[in-house]
């Protein structure tokens, strides 16, 4: 067994004492981060949704597009292009709206395909018996599909969040002061990234694992009312 | 009451319905046999707007509900949708919904009726069908006959001036089959509503029926009233299905 390598961590906690402070602060940027660009792509997600169904292809065939090339480009392309290239173009933003934007938008690309396969899950019956008590459109959506769509699509919805939560470390590469961010400021400070990166680890394991427990929880919930 | 003239009906490349040409007075009690796939629940998915006919022309109370070269026109629809009721075979209620919220949702989200006014109309309507005990359960905690009745009360709710009955008891189970068969009985000798039916219940066809239409390949073989059609039917077609279906061993 070689676990010779063991011998050479050089665990200091005094230091963990000492950047922890910082660290949480970070975090505490990261959870915001997170909050914000979840409500930003639950809610665009939807939108996005039901106008792909639009048929008018005035408002479906450009959303398509869109939507087709967020997802198939790297989320921290997306970064760099609103956070570098924008100002160019004349658009400035703050690191912490760029990368909750950039974060957002591009996961309301995978919402909204979670909302559509909830809205699709909903049996023909429901609309034909809406349609025959000649329900407005909008009571149909707001009264019948949706109160069952979206329950079903909470389990997604909830691994999506996670996800995302997890990809805010990428806004790191946009000076965002999130947790990863202040854990490599930290490291390249004091050339100490052993503990830094590691609580940062930990610090995300923290909230990811149990999160997708009570993920699974609510898709039990979901699968047998 | 309800016209089909000259109606068609293809679904890509099978016609369901062809040249379909039927008439049901007001009042009166139409039920319509055939075999499966003949075209039946087309028939009544037409006339509430379910369906686009490929050619032909539907009228509701003298009012174009589908006419040549058969565009969609939502004005039109939504007024025959507001004069008809339509009960599936699958019940089709509203999960997420109490047994009474059903059956006032046409009422609240339709007619626009406040919800305290609408729920106690129907109340009213769920007494008709011998629910009114039932108004606070979920549709999964009825039995399939009672959802069924509770759909029945849902449309009736609506005042409609033309009910559909699409298959109602084709997915109950045989013992609750009775139970919807008897309200549908019911509303047909007690109110002054047209009624078109589709069923394979034959002995509850010619108690209820002023006329049985029998549907095959798309079209009306024949209609007459029930002793004429069960006794004496014209076509060799209607005979070679009455004798299958009534006497299938």
């Amino acid at each position: 067994m070689h676990w010779d390598w063991i011998a050479q961590v050089q665990w200091d906690w005094s230091f963990v004492e000492e950047i922890l402070p910082r660290l949480l602060d970070g975090f505490k940027l990261t959870v915001l981060a997170t909050v914000l660009a979840s409500a930003l792509s639950l809610v665009l997600g939807l939108a996005i949704a039901l106008a792909k169904r639009s048929p008018r292809r005035v408002v479906s065939m450009p959303i398509y597009g869109a939507t087709e090339f967020i997802r198939r480009t790297p989320l921290l392309v997306q970064l760099y292009f609103i956070f570098y290239v924008l100002p160019t173009l004349g658009i400035t933003l703050e690191p912490l709206a760029a990368g909750v934007i950039g974060l957002g938008v591009h996961y309301s690309t995978y919402t909204s395909e979670i909302y559509r396969g909830g809205i699709d899950s909903i049996h023909r019956g429901q609309w034909d018996a809406a349609t025959a008590l000649a329900f407005p459109r909008v009571r149909t959506w707001r009264n019948v599909i949706l109160p069952q769509a979206i329950p079903r699509s909470l389990p997604a919805l909830g691994n999506t969040v996670i996800a995302m939560f997890k990809e805010t470390a990428l806004l790191s590469a946009i000076t965002v002061q999130e947790l990863l961010g202040v854990g490599r400021e930290i490291g390249a400070e004091t050339y100490d990234t052993l503990e830094p990166l590691t609580i940062a680890a930990v610090l995300y394991f923290a909230v990811s694992y149990p999160s997708s427990v009570l993920v699974r929880a609510l898709e039990r919930r979901v699968a047998h009312p | 009451m309800v016209e089909y003239v000259d109606v068609c009906k293809h679904f890509g490349d099978t016609m369901v319905l062809e040249a379909l040409n039927l008439s049901v007075g007001g009042a009166e009690k139409l039920v319509i046999i055939g075999p499966s796939g003949s075209g039946k629940t087309t028939i009544l998915r037409l006339l509430i707007g379910l369906e686009r006919p490929t050619s032909g022309r539907i009228l509701l109370e003298g009012d174009v509900v589908w006419d040549e070269p058969g565009k969609l026109n939502e004005q039109r629809l939504r007024k025959a949708r507001l004069r008809l009721g339509f009960v599936f075979q699958q019940f089709n209620l509203f999960p997420h919904m109490t047994a009474l919220r059903n059956v006032a949702s046409g009422l609240i989200y339709t007619r626009g009726m406040n919800i305290k006014a609408a729920e106690e109309r129907a109340h009213d309507t769920m007494r008709l069908v011998g629910l009114d005990k039932k108004a606070g359960s979920y549709p999964s905690q009825l039995s399939g006959g009672q959802q069924q009745r509770v759909a029945i009360a849902r449309a009736l709710a609506m005042d409609p001036h033309v009910m559909l009955f699409d298959e109602p008891t084709s997915a109950l189970d045989p013992e609750l089959v009775g139970e919807v068969l008897q309200v549908i009985a019911d509303l047909a000798h007690r109110t002054n509503m047209t009624m078109l039916l589709v069923t394979h219940e034959m002995r509850f066809a010619r108690k209820v029926a002023d006329r049985i239409a029998f549907c095959d390949h798309g079209r009306i073989v024949e209609a007459a009233t029930p002793e004429r059609i069960l006794t004496e039917p014209q076509e060799e077609r209607t005979r070679e299905f009455l004798k299958a279906v009534l006497e299938p061993v």
